[in-house]
Order: C-alpha cells, then sequence, then structure tokens
C-alpha cells in the first residue's frame, strides 16, 4: 500500500460536495414552512390519482442501448494506453495492429445498422 | 518510515486546500451568473427583457431564486424511497469540484498535478448517471422513469463519441495530463488543436450538449411530453441542486473543451487565466444561442443522430488520426 | 505533543481501513437491500471501494477505468435489467433459500480462507506506478495478440446479444 496525495483529493473533493450539496438542503429543513395533509404528498400525475405502480416493465431497446455502450467502453480502455503510447513510435506495424482493433468496432456498428438495431418501429411489442 | 512531512505535504495539501475553496467559491458565483444569463440570453432571443425586477436590469435574480428554493418545504413523495430520492442530488452535485481539480486554469493554476487528469474527469462524470437511476427510480413517479430512462440512455450513447474524439486529442498529445496538452498547443488560434482536429472538436461539441441534456437534447426533461423529466418530484432545493449541478457541468465540458481544443490558457497576444475564461463563457453562450434557437429532437433522432452518425464519424477519424501520425 | 503517528504509512492504513468499510458496507446492502436499485447502489458503493484499493496499490488508471466502465456502464446495464424485470419483490425469500444462500456464500469464502490460513501471503514489495504510455506499448508489443482479441471478443459479445434477445424482439 502507498499513500498519494491523489486519494486525499478525490475524497476532500466528494466531501466538499456532499457538504455544498447538504448545506441548503439543511437550510431548507430550517426555514421552509412544514404543511401536510391532503394531496400534498400524492406523485404528480397530470392531477388525476396516480394509476398504478410506475415500477413497469420497460422494453429491451434501452438494455441493448446499454449493452452496446458498455462493449465499447471496454475498447476504449484498451484505446486509452495505446493512443497515448502510439505517438512515441508509431509505424506501419502499429497502424496495422490500431486498423485491426478499430475495424473491429466499426463492423460492430455496421452489423447493427444491417441488424435493425437503430431502427424504432411505430410499435414495439 | 517516513514522516508526514517529508512526503512534501505542504506543497500538495495547501494547493489542494486552496483550489477547493476557490472552487467552491467560482462554482457558486459562477452558478448564479449563469442562471441570470441564462435567462437574459433566452429573453433577448426571444425580444423580451428576461429578468428586470429584481435590482438594475435584475441583476439579482438569481439571488432571489435561490432565497426561493431555500424557502421551499422539502416534500417527500408518498411510496417514494427516502434515500434514493434525497440521495440523487447530493450524488448528481457530488463529484462536481472533484471534476475542476487537474484542470489548468492558468499557467500553473491547477488544484491537482495528475498525470490521468482527462481519465479522472472522464470517470467521475459517469456518477451523473447513477444519480439520474437513484432519482427516477425513487420517485414513484411514472415521468421521472420514463425520464431518467431517456437521460441514462441518452448520456451514455453520447460518451463513445465523446470519448473517440477526446482519444484523437489524447494520441496526438501522447498525454493525458491537461496541463501537458495546453503546453503543447501554441498561443495563436492556428496552433491550437482545433486546426489539426476540427471533426474531433465538432464532435466534442455536439456531445457536451447532448451530455448536459441541454436543448435541442433535452429530451430527459421535455416538459411539453414528461412534465419536467426525472426531477418531476423534486420540490425547491432538490430541483435547485439538479440544476447548479448541471450548470457546474456545462462549466466542466467548456473548460475541457476549452483546454483539448482551444489552447485553454493560451491566447493571442497575452496569454493567461482571463482568455481561459473568456473561452469557457463564449462556450457557453453558443451552447445557450443553440438552446434557444432550435427546437427539441425526437428520442430516437438524438440516438440514430449518435449512432448511425457521430460514432461511425469519431472512429474514422480516430483512424484517420493514427495515419496520419503514422505518415508524418 | 508530537505528531509522530502521522506517516505515510499509518496514512496509507487509514485508507485501507475506509476502503475496506466501504466495499463491505457496499456488500452488505447489496445482499440484504429490499429494492433491487437500492442493491445496485450497494454494489456501486462497493467499486469505489475497490477503485479505492486499486489506487492504494499504485494502479491509477485501473481505479479510474472500474469507475469509468463498472459505475458508468455496468450499473447502466443493472438498471435497465432491473427494469426488464419487475422490480419490486414478490414476498420474502423462504427460509431454505436463505440457507442455500448463504451457504453458496460461505463455500468460496472458505475456500479462499482457507487458502490464505495456510500459505501467509507474501510481501510483494512496494508496488510502483507504471505509466500509462509503457502500458500501451506493451500492448502495441507483447500482448498485441491479447489487444485484438478483445475487440473480436466484444464484437462477438454484442451480435451475440442481438441475435439472442433483439431478432427474438422482431418475431413477437
Amino acid at each position: 500500500m502507498v499513500f498519494t496525495w491523489l486519494n486525499i483529493a478525490i475524497l476532500a473533493a466528494l466531501g466538499l460536495g456532499v457538504a455544498f450539496a447538504g448545506a441548503p438542503l439543511a437550510g431548507s429543513v430550517l426555514l421552509a414552512p412544514r404543511a401536510s395533509g391532503g394531496d400534498l404528498r400524492m406523485p404528480y400525475e397530470c392531477g388525476m390519482p396516480p394509476h398504478g405502480s410506475p415500477w413497469i416493465r420497460f422494453g429491451i431497446n434501452y438494455y441493448f442501448y446499454a449493452l452496446l455502450f458498455l462493449a465499447f467502453d471496454v475498447d476504449v480502455l484498451y484505446l486509452f494506453p495505446v493512443a497515448v503510447a502510439y505517438t512515441e513510435h508509431a509505424g506501419w506495424i502499429e497502424l496495422v495492429k490500431v486498423c485491426i482493433f478499430l475495424a473491429a468496432l466499426g463492423l460492430g456498428v455496421l452489423y447493427f445498422w444491417k441488424k435493425g438495431v437503430f431502427t424504432w418501429p411505430k410499435k414495439i411489442s | 518510515m517516513m514522516a508526514l512531512a517529508d512526503l512534501q505535504i505542504p506543497g500538495a495539501l495547501v494547493r489542494l486546500v486552496v483550489a477547493l475553496a476557490a472552487l467552491a467559491a467560482f462554482v457558486g458565483v459562477n452558478g448564479m451568473l449563469l442562471v441570470y444569463l441564462e435567462r437574459k440570453v433566452a429573453g433577448h432571443i426571444q425580444r423580451r427583457p428576461g429578468p428586470f425586477e429584481v435590482g438594475p436590469h435584475g441583476i439579482l435574480q438569481a439571488v432571489a431564486d435561490a432565497l426561493k428554493l431555500v424557502g421551499k418545504q422539502l416534500v417527500t413523495p408518498n411510496g417514494a424511497d427516502w434515500l434514493l430520492f434525497w440521495g440523487a442530488p447530493v450524488v448528481s452535485f457530488m463529484p462536481v469540484f472533484l471534476l475542476f481539480l487537474p484542470i489548468e486554469f492558468g499557467p500553473g493554476l491547477y488544484g491537482l498535478d495528475v498525470n490521468l487528469g482527462l481519465l479522472l474527469i472522464l470517470a467521475f462524470a459517469g456518477l451523473n448517471v447513477v444519480a439520474l437511476c437513484m432519482a427516477g427510480w425513487g420517485s414513484n413517479n411514472k415521468w421521472a422513469l420514463l425520464g431518467a430512462a431517456r437521460a441514462v440512455a441518452q448520456s451514455v450513447a453520447y460518451e463513445i463519441p465523446l470519448l473517440l474524439a477526446v482519444l484523437a486529442i489524447a494520441a496526438m498529445a501522447g498525454t493525458l495530463h491537461l496541463g501537458e496538452i495546453v503546453a503543447k498547443q501554441g498561443s495563436w488560434p492556428w496552433q491550437w488543436n482545433v486546426a489539426l482536429q476540427p471533426v474531433a472538436f465538432f464532435i466534442y461539441f455536439v456531445c457536451s450538449v447532448a451530455e448536459t441534456n441541454r436543448a435541442p437534447f433535452d429530451l430527459p426533461e421535455a416538459e411539453s411530453e414528461l412534465t419536467a423529466g426525472f426531477h418531476t418530484e423534486y420540490p425547491g432545493m432538490g430541483f435547485g441542486l439538479f440544476f447548479l449541478a448541471e450548470y457546474a457541468e456545462m462549466i466542466v465540458v467548456s473548460a475541457v473543451g476549452a483546454t483539448l481544443f482551444l489552447g485553454g490558457w493560451k491566447g493571442p497576444l497575452v496569454d493567461g487565466v482571463w482568455w481561459f475564461l473568456f473561452k469557457i463563457y463564449a462556450w457557453l453562450l453558443v451552447m445557450m444561442w443553440i438552446r434557444w434557437t432550435y427546437p427539441r429532437v425526437r428520442f430516437d433522432q438524438i440516438l440514430n443522430l449518435c449512432w448511425k452518425w457521430l460514432i461511425p464519424l469519431a472512429l474514422l477519424n480516430l483512424l484517420a488520426t493514427f495515419v496520419a501520425l503514422a505518415v508524418v | 505533543m508530537t505528531l509522530d503517528f502521522l506517516t505515510a504509512d499509518a496514512a496509507a492504513k487509514a485508507l485501507f481501513v475506509l476502503y475496506f468499510l466501504a466495499i463491505l458496507v457496499g456488500g452488505i446492502m447489496a445482499v440484504a437491500a429490499k429494492s433491487l436499485v437500492k442493491a445496485m447502489l450497494g454494489l456501486i458503493k462497493t467499486l469505489f471501494g475497490v477503485s479505492g484499493m486499486y489506487l492504494l496499490m499504485q494502479a491509477p488508471f485501473v481505479a479510474l477505468m472500474q469507475l469509468l466502465i463498472y459505475v458508468g456502464a455496468v450499473s447502466v446495464l443493472i438498471f435497465f435489467a432491473i427494469m426488464l424485470t419487475r422490480g419490486e419483490e414478490e414476498g420474502r425469500p423462504a427460509m431454505g433459500k436463505k440457507i442455500l444462500a448463504v451457504l453458496a456464500a460461505a463455500a468460496p469464502a472458505a475456500r479462499v480462507g482457507g487458502l490464505l490460513l495456510r500459505h501467509a501471503p507474501m510481501p510483494a514489495g512496494t508496488p510502483v506506478e507504471i505509466s500509462l504510455q509503457a502500458l500501451g506499448q506493451l500492448l502495441l508489443t507483447d500482448y498485441v495478440l491479447a489487444f485484438e482479441a478483445i475487440s473480436l471478443v466484444l464484437f462477438v459479445a454484442m451480435a451475440g446479444a442481438v441475435v439472442l434477445g433483439f431478432e427474438r424482439r422482431l418475431s413477437k
């Protein structure tokens, strides 16, 4: 274990963020009126009493976008060190290596496009 | 064993404490300023004066707004999850100061000297997505959940072209240290990265608008269809914190954009922090101009713009960058 | 009064305890929470603790990537997965299930714990931070096959998800 100031900096900055956010909330608790009763706490749904639970099941579309994003994100993880190292010894062999990597990513996008992941039909079951 | 004093505490710790205090003031003042500026810009674009009552030309309007928000009762809706509901605005504001720490505002004017500065900002900016999930799920409100789902899908989608555009700059600079990226650029506009990477700049700019959920990409809180999106149920200061975090994030994306593409604090004639602030505010004003000029797009259009245009474009741009680096 | 106890070593140990507690509390929250989104929150807390551990091991790149990918992407995936399911819990789990769950958790813990007791961990020396450039250089030279395989594997994973889930959606 090695102590670095980066640890402290991250913790202190996050702590300050929480304090900065907590102060006005605490101010509201102290200053604001305390009304209750009636429909004050009813969730808003265009004026009527809410119909059913909001925790419905969503379509799988959103899940796909999250999945594609995750895969791309992991790819980018490996591109960061490579991109930074690339300038120092950029040659044709390195270029080919990086090209293969990027080609797989590009092919992925083309494949989804062809499969129709990006088309939104009027009705999704 | 080394005593802490030998580890140059004074230097690093003093810098950190001073930087955090300065940033707290900076975020507070600029948040207020931006609220006022946005309303004034909106007003003038729509040929009306904007806020005019509180103070001369309404300059105290933001103060009045803040006091009004603090004076509102914090109502938790029925059936809402208290921890998720009130944790969300705090989590969305939590990383704000950390995002500013690695940015070099002027020569030697930074909070934290970290080699992976750019990555630090990108990693902790992702916390916003968690806050959106918490707010959407915790509110016990259909609008909130729909808005959160949209907001999350949108901000993850636009993170990819953003990362790919940033990678092109990282490949050129050979570092992720924001100070060094500035140092590699010159003082005149044709020596900035934007001259070499116009496509990456364009992609970054579009993503910066989309990531901060601003019009024309403000689908998550589209008031005409979703009431107010993920913050529908938030009263007073709960909403205020989301709002302040959004403005702080706008400053962060424009500051990072100015660092990566516009030469940071370097500018013609006299380098210095004023150039940096000028660039940030120019960026913010363009974002406001766009917001009050263009109509909102549809949700499938947002996602398709990203997946069908920006991501292939960003991949090609990155490829071209690698080719150029290998040839030159 | 002297401040001699404030050594860098002690500071590192204090941070270790802090991150350890974050992992532990997050883990308990993830298991015990009634709502799935709260469980996800506990998981995120654990991930932050793990990321802190990487920082202590002088691997800031891994620490930040842990946050970028797990907090930024995997938690989103989990969130949408929760929205695909019911989200609410249907009653409390039966006692038999609970016992099985505890057993399933205890088995790997006992195995790892036993190994640790038998073989004391070797002092690995002081970790040294490896620069991002060096990492990238290795990925382009010694580990280039792994580097290329990653993009291929991810492509196959994405394509598989589309074939399994998306095509079924259309055929419905």
